[in-house]
């Protein structure tokens, strides 16, 4: 009944910002979609930070670290840090030409860079068909998180509610909604996640204690390669590159650089990033140890519970329902953010003749689909982890990264040419599904790892042998 | 010369990264728990620094080499 209330205060507390965002916004589509580049630095590092963070930051790190142990705040916490040089790398100069050129969207960019229509839809359709899935099981963790909590509300209802919240709240406002909603969002997953560790270390008799219990119950836990030996190096090496090419290449992270009001914002960003890691993402992985040694025991297949069912354990109600509405907070502003950055690809990049409709309208309708195409998935009892989408969502960090070439080579290799990109994002996309169907082998790393080295690789060659365009010929 | 190669300005500023980067792959530590510093294992903790270093790294680098212009 708590968490019921607080939930629909929380929808309710969204729905009017995205309305206030909607008053502030002018019909012009770079207001729309990009706030008209002004986040300044606290709501930039926010909206950056919350749209990262998504549900697999609050129960996916628990759920891990109770089976493999703390090697999975080395591998997300430090991954994640020094993956911010790529607002310096990336960020610097897309905010540069954004503003310059008045690009709204990434593969805009990419596009104009190389005058290549065919090269901009090419990276547009590759940062669509791996967020779309993703999109999705967003929404599908909303529901089963409601239904879980509240035991009463299927998780179709809740998932559909979650899916139609989102909707509203960024069809109203937009970027400025998405950026004004994300900031609260932040707020209550930072203050959610440290009251949940809190008053669990409290129950467990203090922090030294529930790590020593921890450690009596199943000392793997605390060493490398941890339970069931998952933190081999060269998972460990793998996972640490993944981030820096792999975050910076989500659309909505992307286009997030576009909407700095200046560069002073990208630094701070930059500069908290490793702050706010460090801490954050270290509470969940311990919770996830800290279930052994209260003597929590977790069925196979669902130990992405296992930090509700600890806080359900040792916290008070009040606080069970609100760090349960901070993890569906992690997850909405990852929905959202992807939900506006695909619609504005869709209504941007796609070369729709629109002649009788505007761009936000054509935009809006776009979200509004979107929307229904998730709730399609709910209704059609869609399982996330089957099938083709199935293989999309396991494989959408990887097929992401193969882009961060591609985008790094637009943005300072002037020998690059289009015929290059295409190439290094065609075979690297198609090199993915060899390495994890296993017809090449990986040698134990991940098979990103080497789709990035064969994108980059293929690139370079692929470069050299065209010719790239005349005024980057010196 | 390739973009990617550091020039004498930057030479310095690729060397810290990097060697953060490599402190991260910490393979001297595989294998240990102990010692425990308030029940965590020191490699914890050393992950936990080296973390908050790169905060330091990046507050550096934007100031006294991050410049505005293009």
């Amino acid at each position: 009944m708590i968490f019921l209330v607080l939930i629909v205060l929380y929808f309710i507390f969204l729905i009017i910002l995205g309305v206030a965002a909607h008053k502030k916004t002018k019909k012009t589509p770079e207001d729309y979609f990009l706030a008209n580049r002004t986040f300044g630095p606290v709501l930039l590092f926010f909206t950056l930070a919350a749209t990262n963070f998504s549900a697999f930051t609050f129960l996916g790190f628990a759920g891990k670290a109770y089976t493999s142990g703390f090697g999975q705040y080395g591998i997300m916490g430090f991954g994640t840090a020094i993956m911010a040089i790529m607002f310096y790398v990336i960020g610097r100069k897309v905010w540069i030409l954004g503003k310059e050129k008045k690009y709204i969207t990434p593969p805009e960019l990419i596009g104009d860079r190389f005058n290549s229509t065919s090269l901009r839809l090419l990276f547009m359709i590759v940062m669509v068909v791996f967020t779309i899935p993703y999109l999705a099981v967003q929404a599908i963790g909303a529901g089963i998180l409601i239904e879980y909590v509240t035991g009463s509300i299927g998780w179709q209802i809740g998932a559909i509610i979650t899916m139609i919240v989102i909707m509203v709240y960024v069809l109203s406002g937009g970027m400025r909604g998405s950026g004004w909603t994300d900031v609260i969002q932040g707020v209550i997953m930072i203050i959610a996640m440290t009251v949940a560790v809190i008053f669990i270390a409290v129950n467990l008799g203090g922090f030294e204690n529930a790590n020593t219990l921890a450690y009596s119950a199943n000392p793997d836990l605390f060493t490398r390669p941890g339970g069931n030996d998952y933190f081999l190096p060269q998972i460990w090496f793998s996972f640490m590159i993944l981030w820096i090419f792999a975050d910076p290449m989500f659309p909505q992270i992307f286009s997030r650089f576009y909407t700095a009001k200046d560069q002073k914002s990208l630094k701070h960003s930059m500069i908290l990033y490793p702050v706010v890691v460090s801490f954050l993402f270290l509470f969940p992985v311990l919770i996830g140890i800290w279930a052994h040694g209260a003597g929590l025991s977790v069925i196979t297949g669902q130990e992405d519970k296992v930090l509700p069912m600890m806080v359900e354990k040792f916290a008070p109600p009040l606080v069970y329902a609100f760090v349960m509405v901070g993890a569906l907070a992690a997850l909405m502003s990852t929905a959202d953010s992807q939900l506006l950055s695909l619609s504005t690809m869709l209504s941007h990049d796609v070369p729709w003749k629109k002649h009788w409709i505007s761009e936000i309208t054509f935009g809006k309708i776009l979200i509004i689909m979107l929307s229904l195409f998730g709730i399609w998935f709910v209704i059609g009892g869609y399982d996330p982890n089957e099938g083709i989408m199935g293989t999309l969502v396991k494989t959408t960090f990887s097929g992401l990264a193969v882009l961060c070439p591609t985008a790094i080579a637009a943005l300072y290799w002037h020998r690059a040419t289009k015929y290059g990109c295409i190439t290094s994002i065609l075979i690297g996309e198609f090199s993915i599904f060899l390495f994890q169907f296993n017809i090449l082998p990986t040698f134990g790393f991940l098979s990103a790892i080497w789709a990035i080295a064969i994108a980059i690789i293929v690139l370079i060659i692929g470069s050299y042998v065209t010719q790239p365009r005349p005024q980057y010929l010196q | 010369m390739p973009f990617w190669i550091p020039k004498k300005s930057n030479f310095l500023w690729y060397l810290l990264f990097v060697g953060l980067f490599l402190l991260s792959l910490d393979f001297w530590n595989w294998g240990q728990s102990e010692p425990l510093i308030l029940g965590l294992p020191f490699w914890v903790i050393y992950l936990l620094v080296l973390t908050l270093s790169v905060s330091l790294a990046f507050y550096a680098f934007s100031r006294f080499a991050w410049r505005d212009g293009k």
